[in-house]
């Protein structure tokens, strides 16, 4: 294209349309794509694997041991684990997909996955707490309970205390450290999507 | 579960078929929004993952093609945040600069490459909308793969129209 041609649009569109993706890129993002497939089809088989094992477990355990305190307490496990499947997928509403196929929307799915990030850590913290305080007057009632009998009680107060300063103390920082991260890519995300709206009213001017 | 099987064999052929109609748009999408040809062939494989996820959303309120770009442009904007190193941060001196290397006047020999590279240094909203309208897509469909109104469309892309003429023109030696 000399400096004298006028600039051909059309001309530029058949030389941009005119590359061809090359074939040996094309089988390579086949394979890419046909990894992807696999990973899915995993997963369908892994999910049936775990809930089919689960189930026969269950089943077994009941026919071998059927007395009441079985049937309670298989009771109490599946309750538990309805309750935690069903925390996990209300928690997840909305979030699966965006709205529509625009870059606002994958930034509002984005913001709304953070905000439910930092929600789940700020709860997790609550948890936590309630936890260590029961667990604190656990140990001091067994302390108690252990100096009424003549035992000695600070090897007993020691261990416990250590145990349980480690564990809430490695857990604690680590919610904190996702809610602080969500709280952070929220920020980002507020900023970007609102740079968004500010350009599309630019220039809609 | 059959249902599921067949419907992953439906999705199946349904991305075989994309891939026929726009696989090769969709690699000059990724062109555009990279810099390396490494980094091209990655994003080009991201898209075609996106795509293949994103199939059974589509319900036919827009053309396929309009669908198809707009998964590709999100996923492009995605990776390319993920990796600003491919982003330049000035619109066009990388194009228009009079002392190429020996590496670029091999790759400047290349009218295809000259071309991408143009669009690729162009400013991220000028580079979205002229991706686009090189493949013959209308403002309207322009405005929809980029969920901006056609005004806007129209805007950008005479700006960036005009900042892709001065790309493409050749560099003027001071005795000319």
């Amino acid at each position: 294209m000399s400096e004298k041609e006028p600039f051909d649009w059309t001309e530029l569109q058949q030389q941009w349309q005119s590359e061809e993706v090359p074939a040996e890129v094309k089988a390579e993002a086949r394979r890419h794509v046909e990894r992807d497939r696999r990973r899915l089809l995993l997963e369908w088989v892994f999910t049936g694997i775990v809930v089919s094992s689960v189930g026969a477990w269950s089943v077994r355990v009941l026919i071998n041991d059927p007395d009441p305190g079985t049937i309670v307490g298989m009771l109490v496990f599946w309750t538990f684990a309805g309750i935690l499947i069903g925390a996990g997928i209300l928690n997840q509403r909305g979030l699966w997909a965006p709205a529509e196929e625009s870059t606002r929307s994958y930034l509002r799915l984005s913001l709304e996955r953070a905000l439910r990030r930092e929600a789940l850590s700020r709860f997790g913290l609550w948890l936590m707490a309630f936890w260590f305080v029961a667990a604190a007057g656990m140990l001091t009632w067994s302390a108690v309970e252990a100096h009424r009998s003549g035992r000695d009680v600070l090897p007993m107060l020691l261990e416990g205390a250590a145990t349980l300063g480690l564990t809430f103390g490695v857990l604690g920082i680590f919610t904190e450290w996702s809610r602080h991260r969500a709280r952070r890519r929220a920020a980002e995300l507020r900023h970007t999507l609102r740079g968004l709206e500010q350009e599309g009213a630019d220039g809609d001017r | 579960m059959t249902d599921s099987v067949r419907g992953y064999e439906a999705r199946s052929d349904r991305f075989e078929r994309t891939l026929g109609c726009h696989g090769d748009a969709l690699w000059r999408l990724a062109g555009a929004y990279t810099g390396e040809p490494q980094d091209r062939e990655d994003l080009y494989q991201e898209i075609l993952v996106a795509v293949w996820q994103a199939l059974p959303r589509f319900r036919g309120d827009s053309s396929e093609r309009t669908f198809v770009f707009r998964v590709a442009h999100n996923r492009a904007i995605t990776v390319q945040k993920r990796s600003r190193r491919n982003t330049p941060k000035e619109p066009l001196p990388d194009v228009v600069d009079g002392s190429p290397t020996p590496a670029d006047d091999a790759m400047a020999r290349d009218e295809h490459d000259r071309l991408r590279r143009a669009v690729h240094a162009l400013l991220p909203p000028a580079r979205e909308v002229v991706s686009l309208a090189l493949e013959g897509l209308s403002n309207q469909e322009i405005a929809e793969v980029l969920g901006i109104s056609v005004g806007n469309v129209a805007v950008r892309l005479h700006r960036a129209r005009q900042s892709l003429r001065r790309a493409l023109e050749p560099v003027r030696r001071p005795d000319e």
